[in-house]
């Protein structure tokens, strides 16, 4: 166990990712990066979620495995949720020819 | 029992249903059928429940299907009928009445092309009327109440296509709607101080009520009254029911005679404990009495055979308004009972006339007509008889009772209006029965045939409304009404136009049987049956301790209508040349026939008084308010404002995903500064 | 070894048994005909010739059959007054309230299945895959609101997510349909991500992850070991939710894949995902906002919430119903009523939150109330759209529902009756829906919100009544062809039953009122 890798450092690296995925989503028209950029998020929640657990383990009973069952099902989610959305996007590019984000804009108003 | 009491108007809403859905697919035989089973199986259940509230001295039988409406804890309107004694014997009028209505209208409703619609408004009718009349509470009520406003709009335009009708209809609904508000107002003012919609708990707190605010007590009960003027046809809102003859004439008979428009009479009979201790009968019983003499006036000088039964019908209501307000309440609905059948009687005699005559209204193109349809004849002469209170039958035993109540009660002066009226009453129902049945008949078929120059000269053919020509201004309108342009729908039946038929069977049993009711239906005790249910029991009690000045009063009344009769016999059958001397010879009789022929114009007052205002003002506010204000300010104003910023958002929906990112961000910095801050 | 399986070997480990399956079998009943459907369409042959009267009837059967029983299940256990009960080691929990919800939501699957078949074969497109993407959608829902753990609130929100996703861009050789679907794909993966971190600082606040613990730790006066993250959670969860009922400012999705979509899924939309996300966003706002029986667990968390949705209440008013103004379309312009009336349940959350356990009012029985009708509304409204259509098009634009009620009357008139109590006129099932909602409002005093919510209904009578104004006044366009219709009995069946519910609720409100009222949150 390493001994400075406090709560505090694990959720600022966590909103580190998180923000990194938030501004991957605003910032790329590329909808595979934006794909990446939500599984990013996922992620870093994950890591939040974990830290949290750790810290709590001295005193947590009564469900101590809380936040690891947590973590295990998001990332089951993150899987199915990449596999619906790359699907989405073949169907998009199947009939738009494009994977700009941007360009995909025939709803609106 | 009580279980069935849904039944009653669930039967012919079922009817409705049919008819209404699938009427037009199903063959004439089985739309009367529908048409008719429902009402019949009403008027059984009715009957059957009627029996047993009369078996015991107080009971009521009452049926709850659970809330109708529940809002709040205190406002809950439950979905329950009562049927008491007094709601028993109007819907047993209802039903019985109604009943026979449809069976007539299978013959009279023959040929038109509306027969399915024409039974599932009926039907409908049936199942409103049974609502306002069996309902437990207020607004239930109410909700019948405007259901039978609207089949009777429905009805009066029944015949769409001819414009004047849907007037008809809208005069009826509008005038109406002014009723109605007075009395949602007292609705709303019933709730706030009684805090319950049921009726019979309203009756029996209104005494302690009054005692603790007699002001909001009148107020209520004036603002129910104005809603039973609107509806039961009275002083100052009549206008609309002679008009809502344009419907066919069994509706006439039905809904503007001896149903709907009494339900203003049934709300007070209702309510009576509220009335009687609100101190506003004093305005009942003047508004109805005056109403009596009006229409009676108006009445004597009519032309179209419908248009004097409706001013007739008018006449009646004063009474039994007349009756409330002497707080004679059973005695209003005996009246109401008597006056059903006997009114039913007339306009469906007419109605046969109608129909034998090809849709000829006019009664100076009929007479004679005794011969030709002698059934027809001797059925409208007991109507007649009834309507005109002679001694022993319906209407002499009911009216009586009003006068002798009124008389007792210490009010003379109503009474002798009342008697006058009575007096009228016989006069111009045997002027229409002379008119329609004596003498010569003066119709188309006259003219080409027999008597052709007799029928213009010796006899009086067109009866005032001929003098007409005699005032320059009037000739217009006059002309309009000459002999030859007349009856497009008469002639559209071609070859037989001019030949006079009887009329089927179905058509004259129900005719029978009204007429046997209106003859001997006065040997009804309803007053004092009604007065056992304890209701109006010390009223009862006042009413038998007179039973001496009863006989005087039925010498007078008997007197009066006899002395009517004959009067209305020698002026247009006896003596024509006096009647005419005396309509054209003397100032007096010149003004008295001008005035009832015209209506007294009430029309026209009122046309100066309201309408015409109303139309000014309206139109003032139309281009001041509608055009400048709604029209410029707010709906191009606030609308293009609206529709500007609509569109301002719509292009924030850019369609772009990236975009969409960026609200959802923004969003959630927003919302997550929000929240933060909230907590402190 | 009694126990189905167990998560842990230790001895004392709660174990998860057959009762437990007992107690979600609406939603197992939803699963297993949803696989049916799957598999019995490898059995069922496409037709060869073009136009088969019956299709693939026996997948709708039998899937409208899960449907009726899973509704059978929820309604005799409303019925039955059933007991709160909790299974799962406490993630599930199923109460009235979940079972009201939940059959609104299999109300909405069911009418949703019955409007299909029309549509999925006139597109040619008639695959099982529809039917068991509904189903499982559905069981998603129910779960989600009987959720009581975060977990399974994330897993079954995602679960429902992903089926709805597909389901909007089932379509797919549709241009729109696929950008619907991407659109509410992307933006709703990115919901999640802030409504994942709002979980996990709840978690991370209160030490625990399970909803009911929490909430019972705060009510015994036991603040949480964070209060500051307590509140950051609950507004990232509010953020998600919201943006599953489609609350501005996170509604932009909703227009697009509404109009994407066809029009049935989005009947479906509008109808299971926004009740079962009101549900959920009810829980989490009583449970941490309400009133309590003595006083607010967390004032800060109440304050925070009752904050958060009022705001999101006021701005989701006034921009869905100005925004519905402007459209054209008619498809797209019920898209942005639905969001104007996800603004009044806003309202109605927020009087649930001023009900004190035990008190007279029980919460959000307007909102529950409110549900009904806007549900039934909802679906007969974009049922009727799919009909208007031709070949593999929805003709959506208001005017070419011009001379609708010449052509198809009795269309006109349930469109007619369905706008009309959309408009909150009575005596439909709409006016007292918003009648209800606004009163408690104003009872809880909350006046502001129902003056806006008043307001901003007059506004939408224009939008509404624009539709009733083209099918009934205006002639038919020269250019335009006529409307088309297209239905076969199912999909008039739903109508039918749609319009003429309104009207009977709007009849026998009362009814309806008390059902909610017992079946609100205790």
């Amino acid at each position: 166990m390493i001994p400075h890798l406090s709560l505090s450092f694990c959720l600022y690296v966590s909103a580190a990712l998180f923000a990194i995925g938030v501004y991957g989503v605003l910032s790329r028209q590329n909808l595979i990066v934006i794909l990446m950029s939500l599984e990013l998020m996922l992620n870093a929640v994950n890591l939040s979620t974990i830290a949290f657990g750790r810290a709590f383990l001295p005193a947590s009973p009564p469900d101590p495995s809380g936040p690891q069952v947590f973590v295990v099902m998001v990332l089951a989610v993150a899987a199915a949720e990449a596999a619906v959305g790359l699907s989405i996007l073949l169907a998009v590019f199947r009939k738009w020819r494009t994977t700009h984000a941007g360009r995909i804009d025939m709803l609106k108003g | 029992m009580a279980r069935y009491l849904f039944l009653i108007p669930i039967l012919p809403f079922a009817g409705f249903l049919v008819n209404g859905l699938a009427g037009r697919r199903l063959p004439r035989w089985a739309v009367s059928l529908v048409g008719c089973a429902g009402p019949t199986a009403a008027a059984v259940l009715a009957g059957l429940a009627f029996s047993e509230v009369a078996a015991g001295p107080a009971s009521v039988l009452q049926a709850s299907l659970g809330d109708w409406i529940r809002a709040g804890r205190d406002f809950h309107v439950p979905l329950a009928l009562s049927l008491d004694r007094l709601s028993g014997v109007m819907a047993l009028v209802v039903t019985g009445v109604g009943t026979l209505i449809h069976v007539y209208s299978i013959g009279y409703m023959r040929e038109d092309p509306g027969y399915a619609r024409f039974f599932a408004y009926l039907n409908l009718f049936m199942a409103a009327m049974l609502v306002l009349v069996l309902a437990d509470n207020i607004l239930l009520l109410f909700l019948g109440w405007e259901g039978v406003g609207l089949c009777s709009y429905l009805l009066i335009g029944f015949w769409y296509k001819d414009l004047s009708n849907c007037d008809a209809g809208i005069k009826a609904f509008v005038v109406n709607r002014i009723g109605d508000f007075g009395f949602i107002l007292g609705v709303f003012l019933i709730f706030i101080t009684f805090g319950t919609f049921e009726l019979e708990a309203i009756d029996s707190r209104a005494a302690a009520a009054a005692a603790r605010d007699p002001l909001v007590m009148k107020a209520i009960a004036l603002l129910l009254f104005l809603g039973a003027t609107g509806k039961s046809a009275q002083i100052p809102l009549y206008v609309w029911l002679p008009d809502a003859m344009a419907g066919p004439t069994p509706v006439s008979a039905l809904i503007h005679a001896a149903t709907m428009v009494t339900s203003g009479v049934y709300l007070l009979a209702r309510l009576d404990q509220l009335f009687l201790a609100s101190g506003a009968l004093p305005v009942v019983a003047w508004i109805g009495a005056l109403t009596a003499l009006l229409a009676a006036l108006i009445a004597l000088a009519q032309t179209d055979i419908k248009k004097v039964l409706a001013y007739s019908t008018v006449s009646q209501l004063g009474y039994m308004f007349l009756a409330c307000g002497v707080a004679a309440f059973p005695v209003a609905i005996f009246h109401l009972v008597t006056h059903a059948f006997f009114k039913a009687v007339l306009f469906l005699g007419a109605g046969a006339v109608i129909h034998s005559l090809h849709h000829e209204q006019d009664m100076r193109r009929m007479g004679g007509l005794f011969r030709r349809i002698p059934l027809t004849g001797a059925v409208f002469l007991a109507g007649a008889l009834a309507l005109s209170g002679f001694p022993l039958t319906s209407g002499f035993f009911s009216k009586d009772e009003i006068l002798h109540e009124t008389l007792s009660g210490g009010q003379g002066l109503l009474y002798s209006v009342g008697l006058t009226t009575a007096v009228l009453t016989a006069f111009y129902a045997f002027r229409q029965f002379a008119l329609v049945f004596l003498g010569t008949y003066r119709g188309a078929g006259a003219e080409r045939g027999d008597a052709h120059g007799g029928g213009h000269g010796t006899f009086p053919p067109r009866s005032p409304r001929g003098d007409e020509h005699t005032f320059p201004p009037r000739s217009p309108r006059g002309d309009e009404h000459t002999f030859p342009p007349r009856s497009p729908r008469g002639d559209e039946h071609g070859h037989g136009a001019h030949e006079i038929h009887g009329s089927p069977p179905s058509m004259m049993a129900p005719l029978a049987v009204l007429a046997f009711l209106a003859l001997c239906g006065g040997f009804l005790a309803v007053p004092h049956f009604l007065a056992g249910s304890g209701e109006t029991a010390a009223h009862a009690a006042a009413g038998t301790a007179g039973a001496e000045g009863q006989v005087t009063g039925w010498i007078v009344g008997g007197a009066a209508t006899v002395l009517g009769i004959l009067a209305a016999l020698g002026l247009f059958v006896w003596r024509p040349a006096l009647r005419e001397r005396i309509v054209q010879g003397t100032a007096g009789g010149r003004l008295l026939a001008r005035l009832s022929l015209d209506k007294l114009y009430v029309d026209e007052l009122y046309d100066a008084l309201v309408v015409k205002p109303f139309w000014f003002l309206s139109h003032v506010l139309f281009l001041v308010i509608d055009r400048f204000v709604i029209d410029f300010a707010c709906v191009r104003g606030t609308g293009l404002l609206a529709r500007t910023l609509g569109a301002a958002l719509g292009r924030l929906q850019t369609g772009k995903i990236p975009s969409y990112a960026f609200y959802f961000v923004g969003g959630v910095l927003v919302l997550m500064t929000l929240v933060l801050w909230a907590a402190g | 070894m009694n126990g189905l399986f167990t998560i842990l070997d230790a001895p004392a480990a709660p174990a998860i048994g057959w009762d437990d399956l007992g107690g979600i079998l609406p939603v197992l009943v939803l699963l297993a005909t949803g696989s049916l459907a799957l598999v019995l369409d490898l059995f069922l042959k496409e037709e060869a010739s073009p136009p088969v009267p019956a299709g693939k009837w026996p997948l709708s059967f039998v899937s409208l059959l899960g449907t009726a029983v899973a509704g059978a299940l929820l309604c005799g256990h409303i019925g039955a007054a059933g007991k709160p009960w909790s299974g799962f080691l406490g993630a599930v929990q199923v109460d009235l309230f979940s079972d009201a919800i939940g059959l609104i939501v299999v109300l909405g699957a069911a009418f949703c299945l019955l409007g299909a078949g029309d549509a999925l074969r006139r597109r040619g497109i008639e695959q099982g895959e529809f039917h068991a993407l509904v189903l499982y959608a559905a069981a998603s829902m129910v779960l989600f609101v009987q959720s009581a753990s975060l977990v399974m609130v994330f897993l079954s929100l995602e679960a429902l997510s992903m089926a709805v996703y597909i389901l909007t861009a089932f379509q797919r050789d549709e241009k729109r349909a696929v950008e619907g679907g991407l659109k509410y794909f992307v933006l709703g993966g990115l919901s999640s991500g802030f409504l994942l971190l709002g979980l996990a600082f709840i978690y991370g606040a209160t030490r625990s992850t399970n909803l009911t613990d929490i909430a019972g730790a705060l009510a015994g006066g036991q603040p949480p070991a964070d209060s500051s993250l307590l509140v950051a959670g609950l507004g990232l969860t509010l953020i998600g939710l919201a943006f599953k009922v489609g609350a501005f400012p996170f509604h932009a999705w909703v227009p697009d894949a509404y109009e994407g979509a066809m029009s049935v899924v989005t009947g479906f939309m509008a109808v299971a995902v926004k009740a079962a996300s009101f549900g959920v966003l009810l829980r989490v706002a009583v449970l941490f906002g309400g009133a309590g029986a003595s006083g607010p667990g967390s004032p800060e968390a109440r304050g925070a919430l009752l904050a958060g949705i009022s705001g999101l209440a006021v701005v989701t008013m006034i921009f869905g119903n100005l925004a519905a103004l402007a459209q054209s379309s008619a498809k797209r312009m019920l898209a942005y009523s639905a969001i104007a009336h996800t603004g009044y349940l806003l309202v109605g959350a927020v009087s649930a939150m001023e009900a004190r356990p035990g008190g007279e009012q029980a919460a959000g029985a307007g909102l529950l109330f409110y549900l009904f009708p806007y549900a039934l509304m909802s679906l007969g409204a974009f049922i009727c759209l799919s009909h208007l259509g031709e070949g593999a098009e929805d003709r959506e634009s208001i005017d070419s529902l011009r001379g609708l009620a010449e052509r198809h009357p009795a269309h006109a008139l349930a469109l007619l009756v369905i706008m009309v109590s959309f408009a909150g006129i009575p005596p439909t099932a709409g006016f007292w829906g918003k009648l209800f909602i606004f009163r408690e409002a104003i009872a809880t005093g909350h006046w502001e919100l129902a003056l806006v919510g008043i307001l901003t209904s007059i506004v939408s009578v224009y939008y509404y009544l624009r539709l009733v104004v083209a099918m009934y006044m205006l002639p038919q366009e020269g250019g335009l062809p006529a409307p088309s219709l297209e239905a076969r009995i199912g999909g008039k069946l739903a109508l039918a039953i749609a319009a003429i519910a309104v009207v009977l609720v709007g009849l026998f409100p009362g009814i309806f009122f008390q059902i909610s009222a017992a079946c609100a949150l205790r």
